[in-house]
């Protein structure tokens, strides 16, 4: 289980990139133009979400899309969860664009942008645990509710999971510092993440 | 033995996905998903949820999928990753030769097209296996053969296998394999996004076939909502695997899309793509954004089975219009995935058994690309009796109706290719006909149920079932067909029996136009879908079209002895270029090398170059010599 | 075009032109369903006639086209030359296109007015709810008779809310009149399909979705389930609707109303919401 496993170099093998399938450059426009296209998945992902919402509110079946006892949940949980969030693409934003030149610097924000989404998942655990109404006595609203932040939250665990990795390769010779381009592009993500959760916040704590 | 003609390149340049605890392998999968299913179903009943026990289900077939991933050894990458290990670029081809590395993750495109290609037929084989248990159930007007229940199964069984099949029949085998050659690079964008893209499919394969074994489904493969929520956990099974195969055809549609827009080598422009990788490009388009919206209306249907939401009982706030409209939003680009790779398919073929270059090139492109866009605009034509707003109706039948002008420019091409042309009837070629034919029907057929006052009396009727099976089994299956017959001697290195190959098509060609074409009297005749019982009178027809579809069953069957035989107990290494077609992957040898391309290839000219009155040249320079070191 | 083309052409053109006209002639001949036994079932017919006709020249020309290819364009045996390098013509491809678009939006046009408006008098008259609304299309004037389609597993009811709701299993109309039918479900979705009447509705749990039938002439039509609603939606059959005369429709409705209203259905609401199903029953 060597680390060693994982490197050519070792093997006395001509390094990958000198093939021209496997340059930097090329690796950096694939992964421009790979996070654009699955960014866009992701948009009709969450419009789904979002058409679902607009579409029962206007039907309000059986009067049931918010139904008496059931009200928005508490705005400012829903405004930290948000921000936390924010703050962690934010966060990393900043770090990804220094990562070559200034490392250190570079691998501090990493950890603060991890710490905030990790806070910004904690809070969200909290705040459906304390929502105040209970999605399984049914109605329009709890059910959109619960279902488009679930989904949400699991697109946060998962990036902020690749996150780790990409603090785990921001050292010397790390996949991040020989291959900057993948990780400002995953900041794109991050970005995109986070500007759902804004649309999101007004939309289900406002309208 | 050779499984595929992918011969011994020069020295390996590999990194190889060694194992983290345990070797990842198939093996290792299978046993993990094993334990994953077993955890998943005990963490889901300890919630306790009033759920008919839906939530340990979908929970087991979600762990079980992840594990088996796990075990095959995807997430060493991420874990190494994570680990800080050095991880440098895996290089797409594989260090080690030999047959089993076909059933494990191989990160080489070829490796993965072939994969694709033995997963696809077997299980067009279990969907096929269905068709003929619901054939031999109708046979008789009552339901004398097959409970009613288990008819629904069996109806819900063969069309999400066949849809299963059907996404991913064209681009998974043929798109992975033949687009980096026909854009002239050694790599696809994301490998292993490509190698995950193909085993989410087994799992889904599995999962549901294990479907009866928890009572089946009742819904079809349109999971119409509050039906579904009727059914027991045998409905799981359809919801993990559509959404399996939602996330293989959003990720397969990710990764061709970059691919063809990033790494066509010099020379390769945007006019001088092979109209293949053009029909393979514009599904990418509707398979990266629509499958999405599937997934999203799956999991509400995953919600309202676990933790009781309510996102489509219209008595506690939902609708069961929102499944509907969702559903159809995804579901109708999807049957645009299903046939603009087997437009692509014909449109690529025919230049080169006609020997004339593809007449009206851009005018081909504008069609697909015009299907692709007016796809997204139609969806509501499922929905013109449900009760949807009025004022809709015409919209929607205009747009539907428009769809078929870009549609019939592929008939304007391939007419124009045809014209003056010097064919050769090979096999391919047959089929290639065969679809235009079959196409035709289907294509017609769509225009009677487009138009509303019409569709009043056809929807859900045996005649929409004719038009779907005419474009889809008429029109893609006959397409894959074609493309087995013409890419397998540089798939495989073998050539297929040619001789088998024309008894096949008229074979098939005969049968499938006898069962379904008096499916379209049915339908008009009263008899609507998904029913194990019709009127008397149309026992003849029902009968009539039963023995059809077990004649075309066995033509299948026949394809298939000529496909195992010729694979694999042939040993005659088939020629470099069969067809004398002018076309890249034609200009490689066979057995192809590991590495496609040692040098960066420059293209040179445009394809189809047909009738260059210089004669034929190369339309690739696979450039010069490297310097001496 | 080179004189080998036009005469390709021209073979072409002829023989298209000579079995479309017995084509069609043929078209206009099949018998097609669902017939005249209502103003739809009668424009509906008209409309599939009319596009069978204009799709057997359609048919008629891709099919001579490629046949005669497949035996005028044949590569001689052994040899292995190429064609002419055609890559396109651009006035050609442009009239493909137009024409194309021209049947498109003449067919499209013809479905569209028959959205328009519902009453007699318009070609091609859908059963479905009017695109436009007309003054003649009130859901309660009083020249309609407004029936209650209720659907439920696995068979329908039907309620007639203006002779106090009484309630039957098998849908009688009179003749001579124009219907409003009110379809509903009390628990999944299913379709009412009236085929002789051309009619079909999705019946969906908490909508009220409509459908418009005038009645011209008397005699028996078939009612089935038309959307998948479990393991007896074949059976969900009914042989035993009938369009009768008003007279008789009188004394049958008067009938049922002497019985009395059996209440098997819950009282007359225009939609019904059905309970929560619990889980695993």
């Amino acid at each position: 289980m060597s680390p060693r496993a994982y490197s050519d170099q070792s093997r006395g093998m001509p390094a990958l990139e000198r093939l021209p399938e496997w340059t930097p450059e090329v690796d950096a426009r694939l992964a421009r133009v790979g996070i654009w296209v699955w960014i866009g998945a992701d948009v009709t992902f969450f419009a789904a979400w979002f058409f679902a919402f607009f579409y029962l509110r206007a039907l309000n079946n059986n009067n049931d899309w918010m139904a008496a006892g059931v009200t928005h949940p508490t705005r400012a949980i829903g405004a930290a969860i948000f921000l936390l969030f924010a703050i962690s693409a934010g966060l990393f934003w900043v770090g990804a664009r220094s990562v070559v030149s200034q490392r250190a610097t570079a691998l501090i924000f990493f950890w603060l942008a991890l710490a905030a989404g990790i806070a910004c998942f904690v809070v969200q655990i909290y705040e459906f645990r304390n929502l105040g109404f209970d999605p399984q006595m049914g109605g329009g609203y709890p059910s959109v509710f619960i279902g488009m932040k679930g989904a949400w939250l699991i697109q946060v665990v998962g990036s902020m999971l690749w996150l780790a990795s990409n603090i785990a390769q921001t050292k010397p010779n790390g996949d991040v510092t020989v291959r900057p381009a993948s990780a400002t592009f995953f900041g794109y993500f991050l970005v995109f993440l986070a500007g759902i959760g804004l649309i999101s916040y007004v939309v289900l704590y406002f309208v | 033995m050779a499984i595929a003609a992918i011969g011994n390149g020069g020295p390996s340049i590999q990194t190889s996905e060694r194992q983290m605890v345990l070797p990842t392998n198939l093996l290792t999968g299978i046993v993990l998903a094993a334990v994953g299913y077993w955890a998943g179903v005990q963490l889901g009943n300890s919630f306790g949820f009033n759920d008919g026990l839906n939530t340990g289900v979908l929970l087991g077939y979600v762990f079980a999928s992840i594990m088996f991933l796990v075990g095959l050894g995807f997430a060493n990458y991420p874990l190494a990753r994570l680990f800080g290990w050095p991880v440098a670029p895996q290089s797409s081809y594989d260090e080690h030769r030999g047959a089993w590395r076909y059933l494990n993750l191989s990160l080489d495109h070829k490796v993965i097209g072939i994969q694709y290609l033995v997963a696809m037929l077997m299980a067009m084989l279990f969907g096929g296996i269905g068709a003929m248990l619901i054939r031999t159930s109708l046979l008789s007007p009552d339901q004398a053969v097959v409970s009613p229940d288990n008819y629904l199964t069996l109806v819900s069984m063969h069309s999400v296998m066949m849809i299963f099949v059907a996404s991913a029949a064209i681009v998974g085998p043929f798109g992975n394999f033949f687009v980096p050659y026909m854009i002239g690079t050694n790599r696809m964008a994301f490998p292993r996004i490509e190698a995950l893209s193909f085993w989410l499919v087994p799992p889904a394969i599995v999962i549901l076939l294990a479907s009866p074994l928890f009572g089946g489904f009742p819904t079809g493969w349109t999971g119409y909502a509050p039906l579904s929520e009727q059914a027991g956990q045998g409905f799981d099974s359809y919801i993990v695997g559509f959404t399996l195969i939602g996330l293989a055809i959003c990720l397969s549609g990710v990764n061709m899309l970059t691919t063809v827009m990033c790494l066509r080598a010099p020379g390769m422009t945007w006019t001088r793509l092979p109209i293949f990788v053009w029909g393979v490009f514009s599904t990418s388009i509707l398979g990266a954004f629509a499958a999405p919206v599937l997934a999203s209306a799956l999991s509400m249907q995953a919600l309202d089975r676990t933790i009781n939401t309510s996102f489509f009982i219209s008595s506690n706030g939902g609708s069961n219009y929102l499944w509907e409209n969702l559903f159809w939003f995804f579901g109708h680009p999807e049957v645009y995935i299903f046939i603009l790779p087997a437009f692509g398919i014909v449109m690529e073929l025919i230049p080169h058994f006609a020997r004339k270059p593809l007449w009206g090139y851009r005018t081909a492109v504008v069609g697909l690309l015009g299907v692709t866009l007016l796809s997204w605009f139609v969806w509501q034509h499922h929905l013109f009796v449900s009760g949807i707003a009025p004022a809709l109706r015409p919209f929607y039948m205009l747009s539907t109706e428009m769809i078929s002008i870009p549609t019939g420019i592929v008939f304007l091409v391939a007419f124009g290719t045809l014209w003056r042309a010097r064919i050769s009837m090979t096999v391919p070629m047959l089929f290639c006909l065969g679809f235009l034919f079959n196409f035709l029907i289907g294509g017609l057929s769509g225009v009677f149920l487009s138009d509303t006052p019409s569709d009043v009396t056809l929807h859900g009727s045996y005649f929409s079932m004719a038009h779907f099976h005419y474009t889809i089994v008429g029109g893609e299956i006959f397409a894959i067909v074609a493309a087995i017959y013409y890419w397998f001697p540089k798939m495989t290195g073998r050539m297929l029996n040619m001789t088998m190959g024309k008894i096949h098509f008229w074979w098939m060609m005969i049968a499938f136009n006898l069962a379904f074409m008096p499916l379209f009297a049915a339908g008009i005749l009263d008899m609507p879908r998904r029913v194990s019982t019709y009127l008397p009178s149309l026992q003849g027809l029902n009968d009539w079209v039963s023995i059809w579809a077990y004649v075309l069953f066995s033509s299948m069957i026949f394809f298939a002895i000529n496909v195992i035989w010729s694979w694999f107990f042939n040993t005659k290494l088939a020629p470099a270029d069969p067809w004398h077609a002018r076309s890249i992957e034609w200009e490689l040898p066979t057995p192809l090398p590991a590495r496609n391309f040692d040098r960066v290839p420059t293209f040179t000219r445009a394809p189809y170059d047909y009738g260059d009155p210089q004669g034929a040249r190369p339309s690739v320079d696979l450039g010069p010599e490297p310097a001496p070191a | 075009m080179s004189r080998t083309d036009r005469t390709h052409a021209l073979r072409l053109l002829v023989a298209w032109a000579v079995l479309s006209v017995i084509g069609v002639v043929i078209a206009m001949q099949v018998h097609l369903p669902p017939g005249n036994q209502s103003q739809q079932s009668t424009d509906t017919t008209g409309l599939l006639q009319l596009m069978l006709v204009i799709s057997t020249p359609v048919f008629i020309g891709v099919v001579l086209f490629i046949l005669y290819s497949a035996f005028a364009f044949r590569q001689k045996a052994g040899a292995l030359e190429d064609g002419p390098a055609y890559h396109g013509n651009f006035r050609l491809q442009v009239a493909w296109v137009a024409i194309t678009a021209v049947i498109v939006f003449i067919l499209a046009g013809l479905g569209i007015s028959g959205l328009a408006a519902t009453s007699s008098g318009t070609n091609f008259t859908s059963s479905t709810q009017p695109a436009l609304a007309t003054a003649s299309v009130g859901t309660t004037a009083a020249d309609r008779l407004q029936v209650q389609v209720i659907a439920q597993q696995w068979y329908f009811t039907y309620r007639y809310p203006a002779y106090g709701g009484v309630e039957s299993l098998h849908l009688i109309l009179p003749v001579d009149s124009n219907v409003v039918i009110h379809v509903t479900s009390t628990d999944i979705i299913h379709s009412f399909w009236a085929y002789q009447l051309g009619v079909k509705a999705d019946a969906n749990p908490g909508v009220d979705n409509l459908a418009y039938v005038t009645t011209l002439h008397t005699g028996s039509f078939t009612v089935r389930c038309a959307e998948l609603c479990g393991i007896w939606h074949g059976n969900m059959v009914d042989t035993n609707g009938a369009v009768v005369s008003q007279a008789d429709f009188a004394t049958w409705i008067a009938g049922l109303q002497k019985a009395g209203a059996t209440q098997v259905l819950p009282p007359y609401q225009p939609f019904y919401f059905p309970s929560p199903r619990v889980k695993g029953t």
